[in-house]
């Protein structure tokens, strides 16, 4: 057969498009081929009622992700990040995981702002051994109930919030009738079962509990009932944009002068979202910029530089957002690998300092233990200072984590072995 | 040896596809979703193109057989979790409830069949959504463990891969994993199924139905049993797929059963191309292609989406196989408006 010399045909002309096509894929993935680097999957609500929250955790990520790269990076690799928008629906936020892990090959994922999406994708991960670190997920089942041996959650759980508020607020309030509007989802039940746990045997008595599907925007049947019921503390267990809707909407009810109203987590965009109406407001948070960065330097350094870039001041979530970064990087360098197991053996029971006093990981359930605040909201006029917006409150009381977390022996953790 | 060429092509595309993507940022994992719920959007095209019956219900069934399939793993027969029981039961009992909601609404028209299956779709979501005991509401169904799937003598576990292989800048047959075989088997089964039964004197009733009622009636069918039928086998792929797409990330959400999820079997069906057997398909897979790849990096995906739907709808109306697929008119008839009747009807002038 001669090869050489011989006229093109079609069937030639196509095998050759195809090796030069193939040859300009191969080309491009050589010259893209980067320097050593690490993937991570930052994935978060961008849209729907939990997304101030969870673009405000991407800006604490890229802070922290840049800080680490600038210094040298991961045992030597550039952390790149790749991002997905969770929509606070768990099958979304699986898919993004699904997709961070397959093709993008992200060894940890991170994110958070609901319960939901966190038990979601804490299951994904477990089936493909990934390290997940949950950043802003207060329900408690991510490190009981639904707890897996790849993921870890440092931020405050429901039954803390319960604990620590019930401590600070019983003397006052804690034999009255209590009236509340849930979340239709894990966390919503979390935090109303754990408040039920603390408050009933005291003598409180449950008048209500109205539950509304996350993403309500309109809680007035609710809150008509609430006013008729004539509560002395009405708890509204609500997230985000909900909270803001669902507090606004109170106020018109004139139920923000009447009653005690509880809000078992806030943050900094609820309380500016609600203002005014947010004072006497009692909550609970496991950071609070202003009143972390005048105790301790770290917290400072941080408020400070996450100002610098950003131009706020960071929220609860972002600050676990930013020490969760840096806990991986940190768990990574004491293993001396990228291997999940032998990162988790040396997660376990690891104390450090980081932004707040010493912390630590609990070992059986990969709880974070580390301090929860209640606090009370201030009025706007008393909101001093440069972010005067996000200067919200008053804090109360400050609860020792181990003092208020889960015993070892009520946990209905069962953590695999692998 | 039509049909051979046909069975052949098809079954190269199915195992060229995890590969042909992996150069534009796809993944096999997504080859396996597109899949996955490309069979829904085919059942649902034997709804709207077929038949010309705009469903905007498809969610329930979609939903309701990813919840079946995993409650028959985790809750119905927690002692004896089997794959096959799982997908048998699902699709058993989405046929059944397709069956019932399309005797009840096939007999009405236009916008009143659209809204009284979005009202069913609705209330399926309400059941889902209030029975927390059973569906654990608005938390879901989450981290099931799916059982392999048993092979006679032997079991597979899907989630396994296939041996190392470098295929250069078509990825690795490592990345692989046997989900994507299973799917891509039943999506040729099921391509093969519809592919059969618009063929056959069914598929003509239904488009005769479709084209004139009235005269396919004088002719001696009886439409609203051709509409029940099609509806139902609608509704059992939608539920095949969902059940599918349960077993495959082992959790399901109340989300499945949402408007949203029946507005994507529309967008992909109508994107793709209706009345062809392809379309569906290739609406799924760009679609999801797109929201994979620029979703990640553009906030406004949705927008996009939307502009694309419209697009479609406005310049496109066969979609994009039937307006650039083998049987379309060519650009220049296109671009002249030139259809088969304006040619039929210059020759009868002349």
């Amino acid at each position: 057969m001669n090869i050489t010399g011989s006229s093109p045909t079609r069937a030639r002309f196509i095998a050759g498009s195809a090796a030069a096509a193939a040859a300009t894929f191969a080309s491009i993935n050589v010259i893209a081929a980067p320097m050593k680097e690490v993937v991570i999957g930052l994935n978060v609500p961008q849209t729907g009622p939990y997304s101030d929250q969870g673009l405000d955790q991407l800006r604490a990520y890229h802070l922290a992700i840049d800080e680490i790269n600038a210094s040298g990076g991961v045992m030597g690799m550039q952390i790149k990040a790749t991002e997905g928008d969770d929509q606070t629906k768990p099958p979304v936020a699986v898919e993004n995981a699904r997709r961070m892990i397959e093709r993008d090959g992200a060894v940890m994922i991170t994110g958070g702002s609901s319960t939901g999406t966190a038990i979601a994708v804490s299951g994904l991960c477990q089936e493909k051994k990934v390290i997940f670190m949950a950043t802003l997920t207060h329900g408690n089942e991510p490190t009981d109930v639904d707890c897996h041996y790849h993921t870890f959650r440092r931020y405050n759980n429901a039954y803390m919030s319960a604990h620590a508020m019930a401590r600070t607020l019983l003397s006052k309030y804690g034999t009255g009738r209590w009236f509340y509007i849930t979340a239709d989802y894990s966390w919503g039940h979390s935090n109303f079962e754990s408040l039920g746990e603390v408050l009933e045997p005291k003598g409180a008595k449950t008048i209500k509990n109205v539950l509304l599907p996350l993403g309500t925007t309109d809680f007035s049947s609710a809150l008509s009932q609430a006013q008729a019921a004539k509560p002395d503390v009405l708890v509204i267990i609500e997230f985000g944009k909900d909270m803001v809707n669902a507090l606004n909407q109170a106020a018109q009810f004139g139920l923000t002068k009447s009653t005690k109203i509880l809000v078992p987590l806030a943050d900094e965009y609820m309380a500016k979202g609600t203002g005014d109406n947010f004072d006497n407001v009692v909550t609970t948070a496991p950071f609070y910029w202003k009143y972390h960065a005048e105790k301790y330097p770290a917290a400072k350094k941080f408020v400070e530089a996450f100002i610098k870039k950003n131009g706020v001041p960071p929220s609860n979530g972002a600050e676990c957002a930013y020490v969760d970064i840096y806990q991986w990087k940190e768990g990574v360098e004491r293993a001396g690998s990228l291997d999940p197991k032998k990162f988790i053996e040396k997660m376990e029971g690891h104390k450090f300092t980081a932004t707040k006093e010493q912390e630590s990981w609990r070992a059986f359930d990969h709880q974070g233990i580390n301090s929860c605040l209640v606090m009370e909201g201030v009025p706007q006029a008393s909101r001093t200072g440069e972010f005067s917006q996000f200067a919200y409150a008053k804090v109360l009381e400050v609860h020792d984590g181990a003092s208020v977390s889960i015993p070892e022996g009520v946990s209905k953790c069962k953590i695999e072995s692998a | 040896m039509k049909d051979l060429r046909f069975y052949a092509l098809t079954a190269l595309g199915l195992i060229l596809f995890p590969f042909i993507i992996h150069p534009i940022y796809g993944y096999p994992g997504l080859a396996t979703e597109i899949l996955i719920l490309g069979i829904g959007a085919i059942g649902f095209n034997l709804l709207l193109g077929y038949a010309g019956l705009l469903s905007y219900g498809q969610a329930m069934f979609y939903g309701l057989g990813s919840y079946v399939a995993l409650l028959t793993i985790q809750t119905f027969f927690p002692h004896f979790p089997n794959f096959w029981l799982a997908l048998f039961l699902a699709v058993a009992f989405v046929t059944l409830v397709a069956l019932v909601v399309g005797m009840l609404t096939v007999r009405l028209y236009g916008i009143y069949f659209s809204l009284l299956t979005l009202a069913f779709a609705q209330m399926f979501f309400f059941i889902v959504f209030q029975w927390r005991s059973l569906t654990r509401g608005d938390d879901g169904l989450q981290g099931i463990t799916v059982p392999p799937l048993p092979l006679g003598f032997t079991s597979i576990d899907l989630t396994g891969t296939f041996p190392e292989l470098d295929l250069g800048p078509f990825g690795n047959l490592h990345d692989v994993h046997y989900w994507y075989l299973f799917a891509a088997i039943v999506t040729f089964l099921v391509l093969a199924f519809v592919r059969t039964l618009t063929r056959s004197q069914f598929g003509e009733v239904l488009a005769a139905i479709r084209e004139n009622e009235e005269r396919s009636t004088f002719v001696g069918f009886s439409p609203i049993r051709y509409k029940i039928a099609a509806f139902t086998i609608a509704g059992m792929l939608t539920g095949l797929s969902g059940a599918l797409k349960g077993l495959y990330e082992g959790s399901t959400a109340v989300d499945t059963l949402t408007v949203d999820t029946s507005g994507n079997f529309v967008i992909y069906t109508v994107v793709g191309g209706v009345k062809t057997l392809f379309g569906p398909l290739v609406g799924t897979g760009l679609i999801m292609y797109l929201q994979n790849v620029i979703g990640g990096k553009i906030d406004y995906w949705r927008l996009i989406e939307g502009l694309i739907f419209v697009a479609v709808i406005v310049f496109l109306p066969g979609g994009l196989l039937g307006s650039f697929g083998p049987r379309s008119r060519t650009w220049l008839q296109r671009a002249l408006r030139i259809t088969p009747q304006t040619i039929e009807a210059s020759r009868n002038v002349r």
